[in-house]
């Protein structure tokens, strides 16, 4: 009993020491650029959920939201482009809007399990004002990195 | 020589006698005779016991760089391992080794290469049944450095959503590390001259490649690129080439005291 114990001590050290970091892939790649709607109403700005949002990048048309009731939205830049243009409604009854995003790209290496995925650093975000009344960009750098600060804060007047 | 030793001594005790005999204080002089009998005779002065224990450079190679290159194929690592015993319980150590990586899925390819060395010191914590045994049980620190160059030939970023399938590459880059590792192992005599050991370590990162956007997989000697301490093991296989032997001194107390 007593060899054995010693033995699995070894055994385990052994497989601590050597553990394959190519095989596994426990972290995200996906660096999507997270915006979160607020409302004005009443001079009080508060977290709004929007009752059917759509949003589809202008060239692509799958949606990656279609009437869905959110508070906030995940959208993927474009990783092969420097900008990129999102359909944006959030409303049926509301005029759509056009985001327009450019931005810089770098390569990254997430980890040996993996591999690579593109970080994205933040220069210019415009939008039409027909639903939206303006925007704030909180944080230029997406990275991979998962955190509850949204990069860019919507307003909206309705 | 060793009258010369003797001598010293003996002019040192006599020293010391005579400092002792000036500081004692307003004794009761009448305590007894016999006292002051034993502080007048000096003390029979036996000298240094002198003793040698096998010295040698012990050199090997670690094979369980072998059995690491079963659990990740990607690494290719030869080490050797190197000591030579300083004193009766002091051995100067070192290892150096090389390291190749390749690594290809279908996200990205790896290729690097780089050596490294870690010298220090090994202390034999082991008491020993007679001074010609070499059986070991040891604590080590070693400074470790490895220098290597690393490159990314090819790798794929795949986009669910944009439906790209992004190639690049990145460039060959050069990278140091510098690391401190704390051992704890044993040696045994196996046959005249070799050696077994088995021992674990911790190495603990000091400074390492500085690229945030794509460090080494693996630095040579190290281990993992990414983490900032590492945990190991080593096996080795070693033959002493005695060269001389380590002379020991024990200082004998007077007797009497």
């Amino acid at each position: 009993m007593k060899y054995f114990l010693i033995l699995a001590t070894l055994v385990s050290i052994a497989v601590v020491a050597c553990d394959d970091e190519t095989k596994v892939c426990d972290q995200a790649l996906t660096t999507d650029t997270h915006i979160r709607f607020r409302r004005d109403s009443a001079g009080i700005t508060r977290d709004t959920t929007m009752a059917q949002v759509t949003l589809y990048a202008l060239g692509i048309r799958d949606s990656i939201y279609r009437k869905q009731a959110v508070k906030d939205i995940f959208l993927p830049l474009s990783p092969a482009a420097d900008s990129c243009r999102f359909y944006l409604k959030v409303d049926s009854a509301s005029t759509p809007d056009t985001l327009t995003f450019r931005y810089s790209r770098e390569p990254h290496f997430i980890s040996p399990g993996c591999g690579f995925s593109t970080f994205f650093t933040l220069d210019t975000v415009i939008s039409t004002t027909n639903t939206v009344q303006s925007l704030i960009i909180n944080q230029r750098a997406i990275t991979s990195s998962i955190n509850d600060t949204a990069h860019i804060t919507l307003y909206f007047g309705i | 020589m060793i009258q010369r030793i003797l001598l010293s001594i003996l002019a040192f005790s006599g020293w010391l006698a005579t400092a002792r005999a000036q500081d004692k204080p307003v004794a009761p002089p009448a305590d007894s005779a016999a006292q002051q009998a034993a502080a007048q005779t000096p003390a029979p002065v036996l000298p240094d016991s002198i003793y040698w224990v096998p010295g040698g450079i012990r050199l090997g190679v670690d094979i369980s760089r072998f059995v690491v290159k079963v659990f990740q194929p990607y690494r290719t690592d030869v080490s050797f391992a190197a000591d030579y015993r300083y004193r009766k319980d002091l051995y100067i150590a070192a290892e150096a080794g090389w390291q190749g990586v390749s690594h290809s899925d279908s996200n990205y390819t790896y290729k690097s290469s780089g050596v490294f060395l870690t010298a220090g010191v090994d202390y034999n914590f082991l008491k020993r049944q007679e001074t010609q045994e070499r059986y070991m049980f040891y604590g080590g620190i070693r400074y470790g450095f490895a220098q290597m160059s690393y490159e990314a030939p090819s790798y794929t970023i795949y986009d669910s959503y944009w439906g790209d399938k992004l190639p690049g590459s990145f460039p060959k880059t050069n990278a140091s590390a510098h690391w401190v590792e704390l051992i704890l192992g044993i040696k045994a005599e196996v046959l005249k001259n070799f050696f077994v050991g088995w021992s674990i370590r911790e190495k603990i990162k000091i400074s390492g490649p500085k690229d945030d956007a794509f460090p080494p997989i693996v630095i040579p000697g190290f281990g993992s690129g990414t983490k900032g301490s590492q945990f190991d093991f080593q096996y080795t296989i070693s033959y002493c080439i005695p060269l001389g032997d380590v002379k020991v001194r024990v200082k004998r107390e007077g007797a009497g005291k």
